[in-house]
């Protein structure tokens, strides 16, 4: 999983010298981690606070559509136990 | 009507260190723990909901082991509850482990930031 | 069509060189619900981040600092003019409040690493009358070792973070100082300040690193306010962290 870090380098054709690198990275620090923020918007991702928020929005769709595929695959006589839990039931 | 400031902020941030190559190599690592992108495919929501959920775990599994620490201090159990204590203890950090391999995630993913409240662990 | 948005203002502001904001857009400063909103107009609901970009935004608050003192906002928010009215409307109170508090301020920030490993207390160390020969008990006294060694850390950090905010305490207006006591860079502080404190507020810094040799410091600033603009701390009580 690359870093946002590695995209910040990639843009940039210029190889930083230290001072400029620490002077992007103490910038990165405070435009990234803090200021307003409008809760519930996808914007790029930071804090994982957000990633929290609005995981949950998501999350529940995605369960109830996991739900729909567990369904649909019982309805079709497919397995959707995990391995493990396989592994375990024997 | 309000005053403007009396000195405009420079275009760039003024920034002072002696130990300009240091401070470069721990703030990358603060910038390396955020994650790059909030995508909402299936895939990553459901890792973003196992990072959540394994860090609740790991949360308490680290006040577990605080606990039973002090207990051992406190010298109020035998040796054979002590022993099973600490392999119990052993087997839950190596089954923690275990998941967060199966879900791709390594220690420091698990340790959201909580914005101004700070880390989790 | 969506809004880039740079910071939020109570007041006008004029921006001069409005052609240097992200991805090269024009900057404008737009009249929004009883607030005056800096922004660009972008396709984009995602903005990659970029040297440019990072450097471009920060830029253009500062621009708008000459002014007045706004309300940044976090990099990356590219929003509908809708959700963005509606969410001055619904934040309406919380944010003027926020305007007074950072009237006329400066965000300054001081990050210290501290090199050295602390030693752990030998006498610590025995917990003899256990037998380590068994791998429960072993796993154990070892954790015990490493809390140790941890609780030491964040005793020694605590203690350095009290020093620097009984230190700044008369000059800045508030403070929000983060902890890693088990990384190098122990501590990372931001100070709100006034305009008018930040000659005292260097000079004070200024002592205090003479005081504490073997500390690394890294001073930055002035800042537009970034970490004491946002009002969400309502998370903060929702779940009842202290």
């Amino acid at each position: 999983m690359s870093s946002p870090f590695d995209q910040v380098l990639i843009g940039s054709d210029v190889q930083l010298t230290d001072e400029s690198e620490l002077s992007l990275l103490e910038t990165l620090d405070h435009v990234l981690n803090r200021g307003l923020v409008i809760a519930g918007e996808i914007t790029i991702a930071v804090a994982d606070v957000d990633l929290i928020f609005v995981g949950l929005n998501v999350l529940i769709s995605s369960v109830e559509t996991a739900n729909e595929v567990l369904r649909e695959r019982e309805r079709r006589g497919i397995a959707a136990v995990s391995p493990a839990k396989q592994a375990a039931d024997q | 009507m309000k005053l403007p400031p009396e000195n405009p902020l420079s275009a760039e941030p003024d920034i002072e260190t002696s130990h300009t190559e240091e401070f470069v190599e721990q703030l990358r690592c603060v910038t390396d723990t955020l994650p790059s992108r909030i995508n909402v495919d299936p895939q990553s929501v459901e890792q973003g909901l196992a990072k959540l959920v394994l860090t609740l775990i790991e949360f308490i599994r680290r006040l577990l082991e605080k606990q039973a620490v002090r207990r051992m201090e406190g010298g109020d159990l035998s040796p054979e509850q002590l022993e099973d204590l600490g392999l119990a203890l052993m087997k839950l950090e190596a089954k923690l482990q275990e998941l967060k391999t199966q879900f791709g995630l390594e220690d420091e993913d698990l340790n959201i930031n909580l914005g101004p409240v700070g880390r989790l662990i | 069509m969506r809004l880039y948005i740079y910071c939020l203002a109570d007041t006008l502001i004029h921006l001069e060189n409005s052609g240097n904001g992200v991805g090269g857009k024009g900057v404008e400063s737009v009249e929004l619900e009883e607030f005056v909103v800096v922004i660009s107009r972008v396709e984009e609901e995602i903005v990659a981040a970029t040297r440019e970009t990072i450097l471009a935004h920060d830029r253009v608050v500062r621009a708008a600092m000459k002014d007045t003192t706004p309300l940044p906002f976090r990099f990356g928010t590219a929003v509908t003019q809708e959700s963005l009215a509606s969410y001055l409307n619904a934040r309406r109170k919380s944010l003027v409040e926020r305007f007074a508090e950072i009237r006329d301020c400066v965000e300054m920030s001081v990050k210290i690493i501290r090199p050295t490993d602390s030693q752990l207390d030998p006498s610590h160390a025995a917990m003899s009358t256990l037998d380590s020969a068994k791998p429960g008990t072993a796993f154990l006294v070892a954790k015990r070792r490493a809390l140790l060694g941890e609780e030491s850390l964040t005793e020694q950090a605590g203690e350095i973070a009290g020093q620097l905010s009984a230190r700044m305490k008369g000059v800045v207006k508030r403070e929000q100082v983060t902890l890693q006591p088990t990384q190098k860079l122990v501590i990372a502080a931001a100070f709100l300040v006034r305009r008018s404190d930040e000659l005292e507020y260097k000079r004070e810094l200024a002592a205090f690193r003479q005081e504490r040799p073997e500390l690394h410091f890294l001073t930055s600033g002035p800042w537009p306010p970034y970490s004491f603009a946002n009002i969400d701390l309502e998370f903060k009580s929702h779940f009842g962290v202290s």
